[in-house]
């Protein structure tokens, strides 16, 4: 018996080292502190950081940051917040910065949702878990590490609260079964709403075969209902009532019916995917049926559930059904494990942990060879220039300035600007390029704001709202809360183009395609032949320059 | 508890084989003191299940008990940085109960 939980621990463990080996270590070139956010693939990723960074500063998982909603104070902060929440308390107590915390809580999400998976079909027998699990690192292979890089954060904390919280509901029969359902249930809802509504029906379906199964409505039962119920809706009400006033009203039921287009922005994952992997599940799935065996029931059940996720986008839900497509592999892997295990107990009678652990490493070690390589990233997005240009933005410009941001790569997505901690407007590309073509630098340009929230949320009272007018600031300043939300249009500075000539703070990125740097330079050197200009800030990266004058004619014909 | 604490140091030197041990070991003692400590504890309410489910379902339990009642608690404006000592505290003296009490 002591060998056999030492061999599973063991391998638990090698397992870990070797997903985190690839899931973070490689993408952060093997370091945990880094200058600035390191391996951020999308704007997602630098969003949530940069909120987080507020957050961590602000103390609470409250408000929003006012650059990121047109410099409006006291907007609630609409997205789930444990991802904030844990990040913030990590980042505390260890001193490392919000950017590397957030995305390390990330991967720990990600592993703890496989062994949480793991200890689900371990109910079926250590072996078969033992035999699920090498497959598992194969959630790092093609495209899916951009679970990590791309910030699909919030999603993969709802997978683990939901998968955390099916661990809870089959384990219903313990005593007090109803503090983890609890638990897991509002935390789910407190990181990603959609696995909320998918925890509940498998919670609903459960008790009813219960009930049907059992022939009979116990006492016990409706306790542990009522109390896992009532518990998680206290525990998760407040959340879930500003989701009711953001998202739920921006979002809600998707109603997306083109099926081509279901995912959304998520990469592409269908059955095809699977490759091998797919016709072991296959046998698997054949082999569980043939062998009836009553103890694998519970864990088959929960991976076919899991697995029909990714098939609700045929009622409507878009890509909140098809991000669980990129979770086949280790919801699947379950049949996986009892394929291989039919097998052996075909060769071995004899019953021992030895040989699946055996097996486990082999097809870790080949499995995990497959990815090596897959997932280093290099920085990403940013570098340190431009990091170091947005800190400086933040540390030596007025609380209330509005930068404008000339075109380049970097800058064109709104969120790595958010950690500038100003107000910021990017170039409309249009615009841009064409002036670029004509080869003629204009004098007015279009930008618009940099925010990408649904609704500025603003709370009055205990339990009562407004919503910001978000056409107004910071056009001009003014500020009105209105009752009722407006439909999302995204901010605009101006209907028409901007004079340049009334800007204060200017961003020109040296460093980017040549043609698109050599226009920046030649905007800004034009500019500065006006002695009320400065150049403030200056790197290989960066020029920020300083109109002293705004609104004075400044563009020489 | 402290073997799990010393393999994972290692796990994690490996993984971040670039970074300081220091730094490494201030990462580690910081998962166990918000997140598996306090989960580890709470599982003594289950404590018929084996070590191994207790310690991996006790580090989820341990991450949604911080998320979810840190969250309430900032909502009536209390900072994290209290949170953080507070929190795991609750939940050990949970589980400290919750031992006692199978125990008698």
């Amino acid at each position: 018996m002591g060998a056999k939980v030492n061999l599973e621990i063991l391998l638990i463990i090698i397992f870990s080292t070797v997903f985190l080996y690839l899931a973070i270590g490689e993408p952060w070139d093997h370091r945990v502190v880094h200058p600035f956010p390191y391996a951020y693939g999308a704007s997602d990723a630098f969003f949530h950081q940069a909120t987080n960074e507020y957050i961590k500063n602000h103390g609470t998982v409250t408000i929003t940051p006012p650059n990121t909603v047109g410099g409006y104070e006291g907007v609630i902060d609409a997205h789930p917040p444990i991802v904030f929440q844990l990040t913030a308390g990590l980042t505390i107590l260890s001193g490392i910065e919000v950017h590397d915390t957030i995305m390390l809580n990330a991967t720990l999400f990600f592993l703890f949702s496989i062994l949480v998976l793991y200890m689900i079909w371990r109910r079926s027998g250590i072996s078969i878990a033992m035999l699920a699990l090498p497959i598992c690192i194969l959630m790092l292979s093609g495209k899916l590490p951009a679970l990590i890089t791309w910030g699909y954060w919030l999603l993969l904390a709802g997978i683990l609260f939901m998968v955390a919280t099916l661990w809870a509901i089959i384990r219903f029969d313990l005593k007090y079964s109803y503090i983890p359902i609890a638990f897991f249930i509002s935390a789910t809802a407190l990181a990603h709403q959609p696995e909320l509504v998918y925890a509940a029906a498998f919670f609903g379906i459960f008790l009813l075969i219960k009930i049907l199964k059992e022939k009979k409505i116990t006492k016990e039962l409706i306790k542990k209902a009522v109390a896992s119920t009532a518990l998680g809706i206290i525990l998760s009400f407040y959340s879930l009532f500003i989701f009711s006033k953001t998202f739920m009203k921006a979002e809600g039921y998707r109603n997306v019916w083109d099926f081509a287009n279901a995912n959304g922005g998520y990469p592409i994952f269908n059955l095809i995917h699977l490759k091998y992997v797919g016709f072991i599940v296959i046998a698997g799935f054949i082999l569980f049926i043939i062998s009836k065996k009553k103890k694998t029931k519970t864990a088959a059940s929960v991976s076919i559930f899991c697995f029909l996720l990714g098939y609700l986008i045929y009622l409507g839900l878009g890509k909140r059904a098809y991000a669980h497509r990129l979770f086949w592999i280790m919801y699947l892997s379950f049949f996986v494990g009892f394929a291989i295990y039919y097998v052996l107990r075909l060769f071995i009678k004899k019953s021992s942990i030895a040989y699946p652990f055996i097996i486990s490493i082999i097809i870790l070690i080949v499995s995990a060879s497959t990815i090596q390589g897959n997932t280093r990233t290099g920085p990403g997005v940013m570098n340190q220039y431009e990091w170091n240009a947005l800190k400086w933005i933040s540390q030596n410009t007025p609380k209330d300035a509005h930068v404008f941001y000339f075109y380049s790569g970097m800058v064109a997505s709104n969120a790595p600007l958010y950690n500038s901690e100003r107000v910021a407007l990017n170039l409309h590309p249009p615009s841009y390029f064409e002036g670029l073509r004509a080869g003629q630098i204009k004098k007015a340009y279009r930008f618009s704001i940099a925010d990408g929230y649904p609704m500025y949320l603003h709370k009055t009272g205990p339990f009562s709202y407004c919503y910001f007018n978000e056409e107004l600031k910071p056009k001009n300043k003014t500020v009105e809360c209105i009752k009722e939300q407006k439909p999302l249009i995204p901010a605009q500075i101006e209907e028409e183009d901007l004079n340049i000539c009334e800007i204060e703070y200017y961003y020109f990125p040296k460093i980017t395609e040549p043609a698109i740097a050599q226009y920046n330079m030649a905007i800004r050197n034009l500019l500065m032949k006006n002695d009320w200009f400065e150049e403030i800030y200056s790197n290989q990266a960066v020029s920020i320059i300083k109109n002293n004058r705004p609104g004075v004619d400044c563009f020489e014909e | 508890m402290t073997t799990f604490l010393l393999i994972t140091i290692i796990l994690l030197k490996i993984v971040f084989y670039s970074e300081s041990i220091l730094t490494i070991s201030k990462l580690t003692l910081s998962i166990f003191w918000l997140y598996i400590i306090p989960g580890f504890f709470m599982m003594y309410l289950f404590k018929e299940l084996p070590f191994i489910e207790r310690m991996i379902i006790g580090t989820a339990l341990g991450m949604a008990f911080f998320g979810v009642i840190g969250y309430n608690l900032g909502v009536f404006g209390l900072h994290i940085k209290y949170q953080i000592w507070i929190l795991p505290i609750i939940a050990i003296i949970i589980g400290i109960i919750a031992l006692r009490k199978k125990d008698s």
